[in-house]
């Protein structure tokens, strides 16, 4: 039994109570009392289905319910002839005025009932409907015989042809109600089939014994066929309020297949309201978090399975969303726990659905890929370790050779001959090579690997620092460096200087001008500064435009031009630590202008 | 007790490295430059001193200590640690020339007394040049214990 139809009973018997315990009092107002109660449980059974239809029903189901809830109407009229009909005392069984009103409502009843059956047909397995045409077969031979066969000859020809009518009424409904409640119980849907139930076997019973007593002229009113005409109304009115209570029922009762494509989607997602109670969960979900479907539908809110120190800021942002009233989808990373209570680091999306309050939240687990990541980012840090710790070792057995070479040359100089001398500087030349490759590789190794503090660094004065360092260079090279009105940034200042010393100095190094010239400029993006060092160099080959920042990538020779080939690969690592990147543009003869961009609100960190 | 000041102790584990440094320093000084290998051997070679007094009221210190934080046996926290408490070596300037740069043990050495720390430069021109600069700053522009 669903678990909603616990908090429906309650209501049922309190309308029960209502309706049947004051004529054990004879009370004086008995009739007025009685009157008020058949027009007041149709009249209310209208509104509560209308709100409840209006507010918590899929499209597809208020096809269907939409016109269900008709049906009190005509109910509630016919009441109100009836009570008239009955003013001046004479007791009149079936009167064509009222009774097409009430016969009226049952044919809104069963066509509503018609039209719920393609929606709820997936749920409605054939031998359930076997059962219930059985079932309401053997009704319809029991009441037609007894009918038929009442008194032998003497029949009152109007009676039995109106409680027949009515009773056809009652059965077609009985056989939907019973199909309806077979799969309710089967797949946990609405309880309002149930209640529909009940209030059908009432009402075949109120119609029983309506057509008997009046058959046999015993019919008198506000007596048990009234008492019993209002116990079915109650139990239709406490089934429309059931669905307040069942939306998640509902969701379901939405056309099957896409309702299975939910249940077996790959991503493990709950649908949830604004209060955000759990409607519906899927297998996946289950399977991650270790709770079963009816656990979570109904019973908790989403918010339980997020870990308490992320909870208070999610919801916080989604109600801030709210009140901006946007609807976009809005993932976050969030810690989730199961049922066992392990943790699960996941990303967590919100998809609101347009015009509801419903939420869609899918969950990706992301505990694998972290660990993952976290494997990796140590493996990387290894690695800087390791290179760091190789370039730091090999540097002083190199030491060590270049000296021995230097006091060799200089205390045995006149007992080498030339050639041994000129060995002895090529040693001298290559130890110093390899000592400066080993530099560039510490230095690559060392980019990201200390956690340099970013600070707001005039672009301007730091350009000025560099032309300090390398002023040697420049004049010798006869060189011009032109740079004005450059931003401030938030930069690894050390490793931003390297980056510009780099630059600059490559601009005057690759140069056969006779003034090497270097301008240096920059664009304001929105979120990022995009630098631009622009010479007048030998510029370089379209198809070497990428190897460049490749590690000890040359285009030329150590004797043309110097250096290790680390250069570009130490300013490209530096500019990806500042999350930006870098380009050059060029053609061969006409210089080279380098791009690169730095992120503005970037401070270092993940 | 007089301690009279001689000499200069190298204590550093690269054999080339002690060369360097004895070489470019007994360009500009006259003074007996030992060079050991490890903390072991320093701490040797300074018991060797206060057992081999001149007479019972002196004692033959070195008057300045190089010392590589990074060697075998004893390292040179360890001796670091036995230089400072000993009386007679309590005095010595003492200048690790190291190629190690981690800021903790830069840090860690202040804390444990030592008058200066120097990064061996990669090359040998430069390493020759620091040496240089190091005889300039102790021996002509500071003034360190005298006898």
């Amino acid at each position: 039994m669903p678990h909603s139809a616990k908090k429906t009973l309650p209501i049922f018997l309190i309308l029960l109570a209502l309706i049947i315990l004051p004529y054990q009092f004879n009370f004086s107002y008995e009739a007025l009392y009685t009157d008020a109660l058949t027009f007041g449980l149709p009249f209310f059974m209208f509104i509560a289905g209308y709100v409840v239809i209006v507010n918590y029903s899929v499209r597809a189901l208020k096809r269907s319910m939409g016109i269900l809830v008709f049906a009190p109407i005509p109910w509630a009229l016919a009441e109100v002839l009836w009570a008239l009909t009955n003013n001046d005392g004479e007791v009149l069984a079936y009167s064509l005025s009222f009774d097409v009103f009430y016969l009226l409502g049952f044919a809104i009843l069963v066509v509503a009932l018609v039209t719920a059956y393609p929606v709820l047909r997936q749920y409605v397995k054939a031998r359930a409907q076997a059962i219930a045409l059985c079932i309401t077969m053997i009704a319809t031979v029991a009441l037609g015989y007894y009918f038929l066969g009442y008194r032998g000859e003497s029949i009152d020809g109007q009676t039995m042809r109106m409680t027949a009518i009515y009773l056809v009424f009652d059965l077609a409904v009985l056989f939907f109600a019973l199909s309806y409640t077979w799969a309710t119980i089967k797949h946990r849907l609405s309880p309002f089939w149930a209640w529909l139930l009940v209030f059908t076997l009432v009402t075949i019973a109120a119609d029983t014994l309506y057509g008997i007593r009046a058959l046999e002229g015993t019919y008198a009113p506000y007596a048990l066929p009234s008492m019993l005409f209002n116990a079915a109304y109650a139990a239709l009115l406490v089934g429309f309020l059931s669905f307040v209570d069942v939306r998640s029922a509902l969701l379901r009762d939405v056309d099957e297949r896409y309702y299975e494509i939910f249940n077996h989607s790959g991503a493990p997602t709950i649908m949830a309201d604004g209060a955000h109670n759990v409607l519906l969960a899927n297998q996946q979900f289950e399977q991650m978090t270790g709770y079963e479907e009816k656990e979570v539908t109904g019973e908790m809110k989403w918010p339980e399975l997020v870990d308490a120190k992320d909870r208070k800021s999610i919801l916080l942002l989604l109600n801030r969303m709210e009140n901006v009233g946007t609807k976009k989808p809005l993932t976050r990373e969030l810690n989730l726990h199961t049922k066992d209570g392990s943790a699960l680091c996941s990303s967590v999306t919100f998809s609101f659905i347009p015009e509801t309050d419903l939420i869609v939240i899918t969950i990706f687990d992301l505990t694998e890929r972290k660990k993952l990541e976290n494997e990796l980012k140590r493996i990387n840090e290894d690695l800087q370790n390791f290179t760091f710790t190789v370039s730091h070792d090999l540097k002083e057995p190199l030491r060590n050779i270049s000296s021995l070479a230097t006091y060799l040359k200089r205390d045995y100089q006149d007992k080498l001959d030339d050639m041994g001398n000129e060995f002895l500087d090529m040693l001298v030349n290559s130890v110093s090579t390899m000592s400066q490759l080993v530099d560039d590789l510490l230095t690559l190794s060392r980019i990201g690997r200390k956690n340099v503090d970013f600070s707001f660094v005039d672009i301007n004065n730091l350009i000025n620092e560099v032309l300090g360092d390398i002023q040697n260079y420049v004049k010798e090279r006869n060189a011009e460096v032109r740079y004005e009105n450059l931003p401030k940034a938030m930069v690894q200042k050390t490793w931003i200087k390297q980056v510009f010393q780099n630059l600059i100095t490559n601009g005057i190094k690759f140069n056969d001008s006779p003034q090497p010239t270097v301008d240096i400029t920059y664009k304001d993006h929105n979120f990022f500064y995009e630098f631009i060092v622009r010479d007048n160099g030998i510029g370089i080959p379209q198809e070497y435009k990428d190897k460049i920042f490749k590690l000890f990538e040359r285009l030329h020779s150590t004797e043309e031009y110097g250096g290790t080939g680390a250069g570009l690969a130490i300013v490209k690592k530096i500019v990806k630590e500042h999350r930006g990147d870098i380009w050059v543009e060029s053609e061969e003869g006409s210089g080279s202008t380098f791009h690169f961009t730095i992120e503005k609100f970037f401070i270092g960190g993940e | 007790m007089t301690v009279i000041r001689r000499g200069i102790l190298i204590i550093e584990d690269n054999m080339t490295d002690g060369l360097v440094i004895k070489r470019t320093l007994s360009k500009h000084l006259t003074d007996d430059i030992t060079i050991v290998r490890d903390g072991m051997q320093a701490i040797n070679a300074l018991s060797e001193k206060l057992k081999s007094r001149p007479s019972k009221e002196d004692v033959v210190m070195p008057r300045l200590i190089t010392l590589d934080l990074n060697m075998p046996k004893m390292n040179g926290f360890e001796l670091l640690d036995r230089l400072r408490e000993h009386e007679d070596t309590k005095s010595i300037p003492i200048i690790v020339l190291t190629s190690s740069q981690i800021p903790d043990e830069i840090t860690r050495a202040y804390q444990m007394g030592v008058n200066n720390y120097v990064v061996k430069p990669t090359d040998h021109e430069k390493f020759e040049q620091t040496i240089e600069q190091i005889y300039h700053y102790w021996f002509e522009f500071s003034r360190i214990p005298e006898d």
